[in-house]
């Protein structure tokens, strides 16, 4: 059984996924890393058990939760369904990977918030529709469709650009 | 359910997300370091409070019920008012019939 992970392991391995997936929700830089903050020191206070198979999705369960009652406690629902989270791309030296990271955001933040969260998980943190559902509390179709949806939305906001990069 | 992606996806996906700025780490880490950790019922004393109370239940529903008392042959107290009735109305066709 491996051994419990400390903070600061959880932290460097963690910690960017964790704030971009509370950005997701929060629209806002800086509600992203209070958010991040209060998880850390959620995590600080209790034991974290040793041998859990899924760190990843752990924690994500975790933070899912959290985020939710952040939501409830701001009331921000709407706020956060239309703000823009900021610069979640890394700068790219090629302008057109710029471009279309920059296109990207603005593509993301027009998706309502169950879309956009569900598309972070699985482009970018690498999660299967199954550990999705687990993380989101959501039958396993609702995620699957959730995707599509946002997908075909992302599809539809980028073509012209993508056709234009893409190689032919 | 989970399908190979369409180079769509693998253009969406190859895009890197920023990383944390690094003085993140430190403030936050420390300010997690800074809070006490909530005190937790140690797992002895929870699994000594499940086992007595497992006890107990056990005890409870395997022990068989006590016989109820018999009842009383003659006419207490406690008779309903119809037997009083009965009673009296005897009486009285007694004393009537003498």
């Amino acid at each position: 059984m491996p051994a419990a992970p400390t903070l600061p392991e959880l932290y460097d391995a963690h910690a960017a996924g964790l704030f971009h997936y509370f950005a997701s929700f929060t629209g806002s830089e800086a509600d992203a890393k209070d958010l991040l903050q209060e998880f850390f020191i959620k995590l600080g206070r209790q034991t974290i058990p040793a041998g859990i198979a899924n760190l990843r999705a752990w924690l994500l369960r975790l933070a899912h939760r959290h985020a939710i009652d952040w939501l409830r406690r701001h009331r921000v629902r709407r706020d956060a369904e239309e703000a823009a989270p900021a610069e979640q791309f890394a700068r790219d030296a090629d302008p057109d990977q710029a471009e279309l990271a920059q296109r990207l955001s603005r593509a993301l933040a027009l998706l309502p918030l169950e879309q956009r969260s569900v598309a972070q998980l699985k482009l970018w943190d690498g999660l299967t529709f199954e550990e999705i559902a687990e993380v989101q509390g959501i039958p396993l179709n609702t995620a699957a469709s959730r995707y599509r949806y946002a997908l075909e939305k992302l599809r539809s906001e980028l073509r012209p650009l993508y056709d234009e990069l893409k190689p032919s | 359910m989970n399908a190979t992606p369409d180079p769509f996806e693998n253009a969406l996906s190859a895009l890197q997300r920023r990383t944390l700025p690094p003085e993140w780490r430190a403030e936050m880490l420390r300010a997690a370091a800074q809070t006490p950790r909530v005190a937790r019922t140690p797992r002895w004393l929870l699994a000594g409070w499940s086992l007595a109370w497992a006890a107990t239940l056990a005890m409870y529903f395997t022990t068989p019920a006590e016989p109820s008392a018999p009842q009383a042959a003659g006419m207490s107290e406690a008779a309903p008012p119809v037997l009083w009735q009965q009673h009296a109305a005897a009486i009285e066709a007694l004393l009537a019939a003498n």
